[in-house]
């Protein structure tokens, strides 16, 4: 009797505790105000680093619009987890960003949306001109829109040149080798056959030292499918029955699996690749022991395995980074370029939807100003005639006292919260070209690369991989729920077949039974045909 | 003068090795075993070390490597220079010192008010506290309670949920148990109340079982980051965790550039780690012998 009692107890005690999560809190957050009068806005946000405001720049901007901005940031091993626990905990800040690369972010979003967390975007944005031609630029903006309207900002790359439509995943190299090995192609420009000599030379001529001709980011392995594959995830979409289909297990798919079981059995491949831990094949190129490198090569990627390769070879006084490295530019076995699509942004600027109407127009504004000529160029360089000033011929000097510079001659690092706060509209490619922080030799060498790929896409050389957008924004219920676990199932069978732990082909389709069929079926139900 | 003859004297007589106190073949075996053992345990400490005062471009050409050619505390200037590694060594000693006493005042009152038998509603009280031990009532629920006691983005949410641990209160509760029911009583015939008992005579006989406790108090709240993490999102109260995991793990993909690309060397990094975990390591050894005492003793009765 006394055990069910305390049961009982037990479980009511949990219960209630457990229903505290239940109630809404939907009513609206009273508009604060500073002891100046100014109204206080809180921001959260993934790329405000350690950063907490207070310097004279966000002052400036504080003054001008007659705000008072907190600043604080995510951390990025959890920030996940930190949305998350302020949606759920009903603590949101007024304005906070998420990450929008996950794969299956559609529902979230759309729950989002329709439980009425996030704040819709005002109808008419006439008023904020730049917000609104960034709008307007953003690609697939359509699959953002819910019952008509828009839930958030999406963060553009660039607010100039929009018109990117692939990622920088893509291969970095050791240049000095390949001359010094005698298979080094001008301009860096590789045939499928050339590449795999390539990597054969490597991989005889390293093996002695134990270095390795070629290892993939630990995300993107085997990268070497993506010369055959249709689209980077689970659903193609097949042209001719107009259904889509486990991309897994097409004909083009399964060519490249076999391929890239060829370069492991070739002993291409940096031996612990598939337990590579996080960060280590980057570790390995800059340190010397590997070849050819899979990586994201954005700025800041390109610049980091730059420099740590420039530290790793100090004490050789000939080395030269810029001539050690470089892109690589691999046409695969059809004759193309192979890379994977993006979309002009990748994560979006959300608003509590409990914030007051005048504290989201000021926001607006603020993010307006900051992406206009006159916001672009305090973020970047400050204040004009104090950080810098405007010489006889209207070009852009920095004053020497407010931009000092360190001892190889480059600036040395400067704050300016601004350009902190202007990451809540875009993060700022735009500005790398001019920006004082930022090393214009790497920044001209992405661009001439991302030029080539633009002309060879211009002329059909480049296969560009993206799923479609009807697909990947869709949120049935079936594929919402398990095309992640899907993916991360299907690339462990490719794991276990590129290691000879599945050892045929068949064997291989034969793993994809439950769910596929069954989300297959809901994705063509709703989408197919089309 | 008369000479003592040393060499007459009798010699102390040699303590021949019994049995117990011999060292033979498996007794070196054991030491083998326990010796390579040891250095399993000590490498990674060692190896870390190595690695902090390594230069970089030395470490990367040769990362698996027993001493460096080239010693370097370059890192450690890197460390000691980081107002980040400060600001989170601060918070983390506000919760050593002041959560662990916190935590060890209200564990060890309920684990002695536990122990005792004479009030009505004990068991009640004690299952109500185990039922903590199996069930929790979720994440999103102590968000909104920790929220509603008004504690988020402060340092109180990563000391005051902790009064008790329900696990080192029973270890508590079954040390006091263990004494004999008589001291109490005698102490109590001299004129003794219930706080003079509890403070002169039970505290001082459970040393080695305070020093347990307390050392799984102070780990806990030197290695915390998960409340810190979760419900404060100012960079002035990150515990010296979060801040190590800021230094320790670098994000990839298509980052901005806020300022000038900061980039860590490993050698930074491991010199990170080791400045975080030295303090317990030199901390640990003194207390290791009440530790193994009292988790003994206090695991014998239930």
């Amino acid at each position: 009797m006394r055990k069910k009692f305390y049961l009982l107890l037990a479980a009511t005690a949990i219960s209630s505790i457990s229903l505290t999560g239940c109630g809404g809190e939907d009513e609206q957050k009273e508009d604060a105000y500073s002891g100046d009068g100014k109204l206080a806005i809180s921001l959260r946000n993934l790329y405000f680093d350690d950063y907490q405001g207070g310097d004279s720049y966000i002052q400036e901007i504080e003054r001008k619009f007659g705000v008072s901005l907190s600043f604080e940031s995510y951390s990025w091993s959890q920030w996940e987890q930190q949305v998350s626990g302020q949606i759920n905990g009903g603590n949101l800040p007024d304005v906070f960003h998420a990450n929008i690369d996950s794969y299956n972010f559609a529902l979230t979003y759309k729950f989002w949306a329709e439980e009425e967390i996030i704040k819709p975007l005002p109808s008419n944005l006439s008023y904020w001109p730049n917000i609104q031609k960034m709008i307007l630029n953003t690609s697939n903006i359509q699959s953002l829109y819910v019952n008509g309207q828009l839930y958030g900002l999406p963060i553009a790359k660039s607010t100039t040149d929009y018109s990117t439509t692939f990622s920088p995943f893509t291969y970095i190299y050791r240049r000095d080798w390949a001359k010094q090995f005698g298979v080094y192609q001008e301009n860096d420009e590789y045939t499928w056959e050339q590449f795999i000599n390539l990597l054969n030379v490597f991989s005889t001529q390293l093996a002695s030292s134990n270095r390795y001709a070629l290892g993939d980011v630990e995300w993107g392995y085997p990268s070497i499918i993506n010369f055959y594959k249709q689209v980077p995830h689970c659903f193609a979409y097949n042209e001719v029955t107009k259904q889509y289909v486990n991309n897994y297990t097409t004909p083009l798919y399964l060519q490249g699996l076999e391929m890239a079981k060829n370069f492991r059995n070739w002993g291409f491949y940096y031996p612990s690749q598939n337990s590579a831990a996080d960060g280590q094949l980057n570790k390995e190129y800059y340190g010397n022991k590997i070849g050819v490198l899979y990586e994201n090569l954005s700025y800041s990627n390109y610049e980091t395995l730059k420099t740590m390769l420039k530290r790793s070879n100090s004490s050789n006084p000939y080395f030269n980074v810029d001539d050690a490295t470089a892109i690589m530019k691999i046409k695969g076995p059809d004759g193309k370029y192979a890379l994977e699509g993006t979309d002009n942004w990748f994560s979006m600027t959300f608003f509590d939807n409990r914030i007051s109407d005048t504290k989201m127009y000021k926001i607006l504004s603020i993010l307006d100003w900051l992406l206009s000529e006159e916001g672009t160029r305090f973020s970047i360089y400050g204040f004009e005639d104090y950080d810098y000033i405007i010489n006889d011929e209207g070009e852009i000097e920095l004053v020497e006292a407010y931009w000092p510079k360190a001892d190889d001659g480059s600036y040395a690092p400067k704050r300016n919260g601004a350009k902190y706060l202007r990451y809540l509209a875009s993060l700022g490619y735009d500005t790398l070209n001019y920006d004082p922080l930022t090393n214009k030799e790497s920044v001209e060498y992405l661009e001439s690369w991302e030029n080539e790929m633009k002309a060879a896409l211009d002329r059909d050389e480049l296969k560009v991989l993206k799923e479609r957008p009807q697909v990947m924004w869709l949120t049935t219920q079936l594929k919402s729920q398990l095309s992640g676990l899907m993916r991360t199932t299907a690339l462990n069978n490719v794991m276990k077949y590129v290691y000879g732990e599945i050892s045929t082909l068949d064997e291989f389709c034969g793993k994809f039974g439950y769910p596929w069929p069954d989300v297959l079926a809901e994705i063509n139900g709703a989408i197919g045909g089309y | 003068m008369a000479k003592t003859k040393i060499d007459k004297l009798p010699l102390a007589r040699k303590e021949r090795p019994g049995p117990s106190n011999r060292f033979g073949g498996f007794d070196v075996v054991l030491f083998i075993i326990l010796l390579i053992f040891a250095l399993l345990i000590i490498f990674p400490f060692y190896y870390l070390f190595v690695v902090s005062i390594t230069p970089q471009e030395i470490y990367v050409n040769n990362p698996l490597t027993l001493w460096t050619p080239r010693v370097t505390f370059d890192a450690y200037k890197s460390v000691f220079n980081d107002s980040r590694i400060w600001g989170g060594l601060k918070i983390t000693l506000i919760l050593l010192f002041g959560g662990t006493l916190y935590q060890m005042f209200f564990t060890v009152i309920t684990g002695y008010a536990l122990s005792r038998n004479n009030w009505v509603g004990k068991n009640f009280v004690m299952n109500m506290i185990l039922v903590t031990m199996f069930f929790g009532g979720g994440l999103i629920p102590y968000y909104i309670l920790i929220k509603t006691l008004g504690m988020i983005n402060t340092i109180w949410v990563m000391i005051i949920p902790g009064a008790i641990d329900t696990f080192n209160m029973l270890l508590m509760r079954n040390y006091f148990a263990s004494l004999p029911k008589e001291l109490e009583e005698s102490a109590k015939i001299d004129g003794a109340n219930d706080v003079q008992i509890f403070v002169k005579i039970f505290l001082p006989l459970s040393l080695p079982m305070l020093a347990t406790v307390g050392l799984f108090f102070a780990v806990g709240n030197w290695n915390s980051w998960y409340n810190g993490m979760l419900f404060n999102s100012s960079q002035n109260l990150k515990t010296l965790q979060q801040v190590l995991q800021d230094i320790v793990y670098t994000p990839s993909s298509g980052i901005p550039n806020p300022g000038k690309i900061r980039i860590d060397d490993e050698s930074m990094k491991m010199a990170a780690i080791f400045f975080t975990i030295i303090p317990m390591m030199l901390f640990y050894p003194f207390l290791q012998r009440y530790f193994v005492k009292g988790i003994v003793v206090g695991a014998i009765k239930g």
